[in-house]
């Protein structure tokens, strides 16, 4: 049979497209390495809010761990920011959303096959026509994506994509432990070398009493220490007593997103399209409005699939490039800043933003209070600008 | 033989050494990790490991 589309990675891309082509007809495949959709969670969980999800798809409580209140940010053992912002975001049950996107994805007629790694493109001499599998059987379709993650061999195989250079990759490690440690509805990051020098740490709070601890770098330095390594400093420091679980880890690209999004009839979303922002290396809320963008596009009945791949490439070029550029400098900014300049730039931004904050008023307002500190702390950002020209 | 092999009990099976690897080198399962013939010994994915679980193949050049 000749799927209209296989996608290739059953995380949050990769389902939340297939879903949504499966939801119009198409028949999707989806394949998998991993022998359960959702596991191992190699992730924060942390995103947006209920009201930018529900844009997305209808909210279930079954996934939502734990309203995020607000942030606080402390630079070696100082807490310089400390804000309530209600409805800040959100932390997943991650395995649970996956699972629910799986099963809306499948009421819809679309395939799944787990524990089935894709390990190359087949094509003839009009194209690309499916994917291979270990055991050489093959996945024919019109439509081959990328949904594969920051490793991303679809988008290698295809020539979208190449090997993340070392520099551009967020690598991080994580713990889930059962404690009160910062466990109020806050996000917690502790910056500083004290805590990690080029990255930060999170603590992040869960349902059931939990929390995700984790350590992440960007970029691999080599002379540092792993993420790993400043995790379990952290924890040894913060919270001897705890009882730790297994270590999990990952990698985000930090990269700029490439230029083009497809080659012929093959294209990529989510982490294997680098859609992530390069300061916070979140990329949840960007892989499924990837994804929605794609869907939408592919789904139009204007043009040839190329022409309409091409046009969810263009699109998302357009919308998201100069945001995440802007992030890249800010990134860029932040790892060339000593622990005094960071204490004096997030004082500064703390007190910008200072008072509630009212999601009813024009989006300019943060634009113009960024636009202000931009300016303050110019001489900081100048060595960086030519990442907005690139 | 490739220069750096995987300690499958650190290993946490992420695919990051796999995302910096040039040559495509590094092969992930869902609980397996190896490193291929295809490894020229660059080293990136040593670098990059978050849980040092890539380890230098013995009597290999430093
Ligand atoms: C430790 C950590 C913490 C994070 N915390 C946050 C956070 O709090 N908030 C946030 O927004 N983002 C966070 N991220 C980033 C976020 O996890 C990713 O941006 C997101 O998972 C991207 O989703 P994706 O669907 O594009 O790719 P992935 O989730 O990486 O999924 C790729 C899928 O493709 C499969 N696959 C790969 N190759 C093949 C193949 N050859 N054949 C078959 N299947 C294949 C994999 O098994 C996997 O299921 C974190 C990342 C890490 C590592």
């Amino acid at each position: 049979m000749k799927y209209d589309a296989v996608i290739v990675g059953a995380s949050v891309a990769g389902l939340y497209l297939g879903m949504r082509l499966a939801r119009n007809r198409w028949r999707v495949c989806i394949v998998d390495r991993r022998r359960e959709i959702g596991l191992p969670v190699r992730c924060a969980e942390a995103t947006g809010n209920r009201a930018e999800l529900a844009r997305l798809l209808p909210v279930d409580e079954a996934w939502i761990a734990r309203e995020v209140s607000g942030i606080s940010v402390q630079l070696n053992r100082t807490t310089v920011v400390r804000r309530d912002i209600p409805d800040a975001g959100i932390v997943l049950r991650r395995d649970t959303f996956e699972q629910y996107l799986a099963r809306l994805g499948l009421q819809h007629g679309a395939e799944l096959r787990l524990n089935t790694p894709a390990v190359g493109l087949t094509q003839d001499d009009n194209g690309y026509t499916g994917i291979r599998l270990e055991d050489g059987s093959r996945i024919e379709a019109s439509l081959i994506a990328g949904a594969d993650g920051c490793e991303s061999l679809v988008g290698r195989w295809a020539g979208i994509t190449g090997p993340l250079h070392p520099a551009e990759a967020f690598t991080a490690a994580q713990y889930t432990l059962k404690s009160d440690f910062c466990n109020d509805g806050l996000m917690h990051f502790f910056v500083g070398a004290g805590n990690i020098p080029r990255g930060y740490i999170w603590v992040f709070p869960k349902a059931d009493g939990l929390i995700s601890v984790g350590a992440g770098l960007y970029g691999c330095n080599h002379d540092l220490p792993k993420a790993g390594w400043y995790l379990d400093r952290f924890v040894s420091s913060h919270l001897p007593e705890v009882k730790r679980g297994p270590k999990s880890a990952g990698c985000v690209p930090i990269a700029l997103c490439p230029h083009a999004l497809c080659r012929k009839n093959v294209m990529v979303v989510g982490d294997a399209a680098r859609q992530v922002n390069p300061l916070t290396a979140g990329g949840i809320m960007n892989a499924l409005e990837a994804s929605l963008l794609a869907a939408e596009k592919l789904l139009s009945s204007r043009g040839s699939l190329e022409a309409r791949l091409r046009s969810y490439s263009k699109a998302w070029y357009r919308r998201f490039r100069l945001e995440q550029k802007v992030f890249m400098m800010l990134k860029e900014t932040y790892l060339g800043l000593p622990d005094a300049g960071i204490e004096s730039v997030l004082t500064a931004a703390s007190s910008a933003f200072s008072g509630s904050v009212d999601r009813s008023r024009p989006f300019i307002f943060p634009y113009l209070r960024l636009l202000g500190l931009g300016i303050r702390f110019l001489p900081h950002l100048r060595p960086h600008l030519r990442i907005l020209a690139g | 033989m490739p220069a750096f092999t995987i300690d499958q009990s650190v290993c946490t099976f992420c695919a990051g050494c796999s995302s910096v690897c040039p040559r495509q080198a590094v092969m992930i399962r869902d609980d397996c990790a190896e490193i291929t013939d295809a490894c020229t010994g660059c080293g990136h994915c040593f670098q990059f490991c978050p849980v040092s679980a890539v380890t230098r193949v013995e009597g290999d050049a430093p």
